[in-house]
Parts: C-alpha cells; structure tokens; sequence
C-alpha cells in the first residue's frame, strides 16, 4: 500500500478536510449530499484530471445520490480520493463502480455516526451542560462552564473522528469505522444512558429543592416527576413537542385562573 | 443584532462545521452577551435546549430550528430590559419562549421548503456545469447556496422578533393580576417539561427505570442536607464516562480492563 506513488499532495487533502465541513451544505431531497461531496473532492478532481472529458466524468460519477453521517462522511470521501487517484495513476483502469461502493458504505456508516453522535453523545453532553447552567440558576458565571463543557468534550471527539476517518479512508484502513462500530455495542454506551437517566432524575429533584420537614415538599416533587414522565410518555405514542407545548400552556393557564399552580 | 449572529449560528445547524454553536445552550449565552445580559441568554437557551433535544437530524427529517428559536426569544426579552427588573420578567420570559418556540417550527418547515425547491434548483445548476466540468463555478454554487441560507435565517430571525416584539409587550402590560402566577408557574414549569422532552432522545427502555432512582436518591440526599454529594457524584460519573469513552476511542482501551471477549453471537 505504502509503496504506490503519491499524485496527490498534501495541499489538496488538507483542503478535502476543510471542505468537508460543508458536506451538508445544499442538501436536497433530489440527491441529499450530492453536491456537498462533490464539493468536497473538487481539490482533487483538479489535481488528478486535467482535461475537461475527466473532469467532467469524475463530476458525474460523484454528483449521484448520497447520504450518511457528515462526520463519519470523511471516511467515504477518504476511500473515494484513493479510487480517483489510483485511476489516475493507472492502476485502476474501470471507476464505474465508484458511485456503487459510495452507495454501499453509506448505510452501515450512517448508522454508526446517528448512533453515536446523534443519539447517544449529542443529547448526553448536552443534558451534562444544561445541568451545570440549572444548577447554577442564579449564578450565571458558573453557569457559563455547561456550554463550554459540552462545546470542548464534543468538539474533542468530532474534530478527532472527522480526521481519523479522511486519514483511515485514504489509507483503506477498514479498521477505524470497525472500532467507531464497536462503541455501539459496548457496555459504555449503555452506561452512557444510564447515567443521563440519573442526572435528569437528579437535575429534577436538583430543581423541585427539598422536600422538607416532615415531607410538606413530596407533593411538589411528585407533581414535577410525573409531568416529566408524562411529557416523555407523550413523546412516544407522537404527541408533537408544539401539541404538548399548547397542552401545558393551557393547564397553567387554567391552573393559573384556579389558583392552584402559583405555588409551584 | 441578535437576528444577525443566530442566522450566522444558525448555519452551523446542517450547512457548515456542525460543531454544535448552533445548540440553544451555546446560541442563547453568546446573543446575550452581545445584548448585554449573559444569565438571562443561559436560561433561555437551556430551556429551549432541552425542549428540542429530542429532535434529531436523522434521514431527511428536518426538525424545529432551535437556534433561530433562541436568537428570537433572548432578542426579544432583551429588546428593551426595562421589565427584566420587575414581576413581570417570568411572564415575558414564558411568553417568549412559548413565541420562539412556535417560530423554530416554522423555521423548520421553511427549511425543509429550501431542501425541496431552492436546493434542487443548485443542484440542478450543478448538474450543468458538471456536465461541462467547470469546477470553479461548482464550487462557487457552495458560497452562493450558503449566502442565502444566511440571508433566510437572517430575515426570519428578524421578522419574528419584530413581529413577537410589541405583542408580546402588549400581553405582559395588560395582563390581569391573576394571571401573573400562570406565567411564574409556567416558567418554572418549562425545566421540567424539557427533561421529559429530552428524555424521547435517550428512549425509554428497562433503563428508564435509573430516572426514578436519580430522582428519589437525591431528594432523600437533600433531606438529608447533602445535596452536594449527589451533585458531585453524578456530574463527576458523566464527566468520566465521556472521559472513557474519548480513550476508548482513541487508544483503544477497553472497558472495564481486561478486555472485550471474542464477538460472540447478538
């Protein structure tokens, strides 16, 4: 592998790892990230095919419909800047099935990154620094440390996916998205949701204050812990979040008229 | 000024970076230092933050704009600061809030309008000049797309705090007296309904049951006067396990040490 001549330099990498923050940009529903990974690997395009026939057939091949997780996406594009350059060098005389490979690592990869990022590290980190920001309530300047908590921690490993994948990709080191899988299945992901499970608990109870002598408070606390599960409830049989905004509204508006939630 | 850095915010949501500036959390505190109060833009943007992280940008969904939501609610609330000071700052914060929230929806419907119409029509152009091979008008189309993706965020961040503005004013003037305790109430309210929203992001399985165990050991931790061992110790336990998590990924250790046994089936 380490043995084949480089047409590519640095330069047109380093900017293929700029552009991919863009991948996302001019989503359509004709062709999803079509544009934006086409985009993305214009450096290369221009390097590798210098008339316009090549240029022209490299835009087609990879203006066909893809999608997957713009994070993770660095690792197709890697694979793909490796398939381009091979066939320029004129190693790999057939890139037809370029647009088919794409199409099959695009599922398997989507649903690593929605897995990981979407569904587990995005809403964790979030929960972690929206927690600090309620539990500092009346001091903002301590409050200020739950957005930089969650920007620094989910920054650390983005940044650190993104690159890891273009490299991996080009290099054709299957192992990388491997061991990005293998995080899904782990028991530290569940811990991951077991933990944002406590800290809502803790947060909520954080919030309702104590309870008191004597329990006076147990209303209260069982009133804010049940409007909580409700709304989850809710979230699962598709009530939308505006229908349950109205609904609330409405309570505390009636609730406000009888007097009975000023206290809360 | 607000409408002007969340539709800049607002562009890191699908267009560009995704490093998550775009998250109520972060948009709400940087609005508000730019409008001169940093607590109030915290609040609105935990609030807002937790009441939209459930919604995921998964496949072709297209969920509320909870940026554009946030740049409207803190610009509105911080407009003119004269009832910050006063009873009436729960009931314009509620009524805010509620407003920004309906807006983000409406965002989002526009925005999916965009991936419909607008988008198709970029990508049609660059079909074309693909065709001919003309990179550097391809990769101009990305500047241009991105430009007037500002430019929607911008207006409808603009128009709806406009258009919130003095209604909103209007309601919290002439509420009746009694009403003043359905907005505090609902305000305080809001916190909670957003932890039962976020919980839809984490699903609700046998794991669920952990929320009622966090509940109930730190309100008897409270009782007890030690509500700041329960805090340290569930803060200290997320912050470790996104410290593990960083490591697994990057050195490949396992967890816990010792290893991972052979895949096995499942």
């Amino acid at each position: 592998m380490d043995d084949r001549k480089s047409v590519l330099r640095k330069w047109e990498l380093f900017k293929v790892v700029c552009r991919a923050f863009f991948i996302q940009n001019l989503w359509s529903f004709e062709r999803m990230q079509a544009y934006g990974f086409l985009y993305c690997l214009l450096p290369v395009i221009k390097r590798l095919y210098t008339d316009r026939e090549g240029r022209a057939s490299a835009c087609r091949r990879h203006l066909e419909a893809f999608n997957t997780h713009p994070y993770l996406a660095s690792f197709i594009l890697g694979v793909s800047i490796a398939r381009e350059e091979s066939h320029a060098r004129g190693d790999e005389p057939d890139v037809s099935q370029v647009p088919s490979v794409k199409s099959s690592m695009m599922g398997p990869i989507a649903g690593v990154g929605d897995n990981l990022f979407w569904v587990s590290l995005r809403p964790f980190l979030a929960l972690l620094g929206v927690s600090v920001v309620l539990l500092n309530w009346d001091a903002p300047q301590y409050g200020l440390l739950g957005p930089m908590v969650f920007l620094a921690l989910y920054n650390l490993l983005h940044l650190y996916v993104r690159w890891v994948c273009m490299v991996g990709g080009y290099r054709g080191d299957i192992k990388v998205v491997e061991r990005l899988r293998s995080l899904n299945h782990l028991r530290i992901v569940r811990a991951l949701r077991v933990t944002s499970y406590l800290l809502v608990g803790a947060v909520a109870a954080l919030k309702v204050g104590t309870v008191g002598a004597g329990g006076r408070g147990l209303p209260k606390a069982a009133l804010a812990f049940a409007l909580m599960v409700s709304i989850a409830a809710a979230s699962r049989i598709k009530a939308t979040p505006a229908k349950m905004m109205a609904l609330v509204s409405l309570l505390c508006l009636a609730g406000g008229y009888l007097g009975w939630v000023a206290s809360f | 000024m607000g409408s002007l850095v969340g539709g800049a915010l607002a562009l890191d949501t699908e267009a560009a970076f995704q490093f998550m500036i775009s998250r109520p959390l972060v948009c709400g505190p940087v609005i508000g230092l730019l409008l001169g109060d940093v607590g109030t833009g915290l609040a609105i943007g935990a609030i807002l933050e937790l009441l939209n992280s459930g919604n995921l940008l998964v496949g072709g969904r297209t969920p509320p704009d909870a940026s554009l939501a946030t740049a409207v609610a803190t610009s509105i609330v911080l407009m003119d600061k004269s009832y910050l000071g006063s009873d009436a700052k729960n009931s314009l914060l509620g009524l805010s809030i509620i407003y920004s929230f309906y807006m983000g929806i409406l965002a989002g419907r526009l925005e999916h309008l965009f991936k419909t119409k607008v988008n198709v029509w970029f990508l049609r152009r660059a079909r074309s000049y693909a065709e001919d091979g003309r990179l550097s008008e391809l990769a101009r189309l990305n500047w241009e797309g991105l430009g007037l993706r500002y430019f929607k965020n911008f207006s409808l961040a603009f128009v709806s705090a406009l258009v919130g503005f003095y209604p909103i004013r209007a309601v919290v003037s002439l509420m009746p007296p009694w009403s003043e305790g359905l907005w505090r109430s609902l305000y305080l309210i809001l916190p909670f309904v957003g932890l039962g929203s976020a919980l839809k992001a984490f699903g609700m399985d046998r794991l669920f049951w952990f929320l009622p165990v966090g509940f109930t050991a730190t309100l008897f931790l409270g009782s007890l006067g030690r509500m700041d061992i329960a805090t340290t110790i569930i803060l200290a336990s997320a912050a470790g396990l996104s410290a593990l998590l960083l490591l697994r990924f990057t050195f490949g250790l396992t967890f816990p040490p010792g290893g991972r046994r052979q895949q096995g089936g499942g």
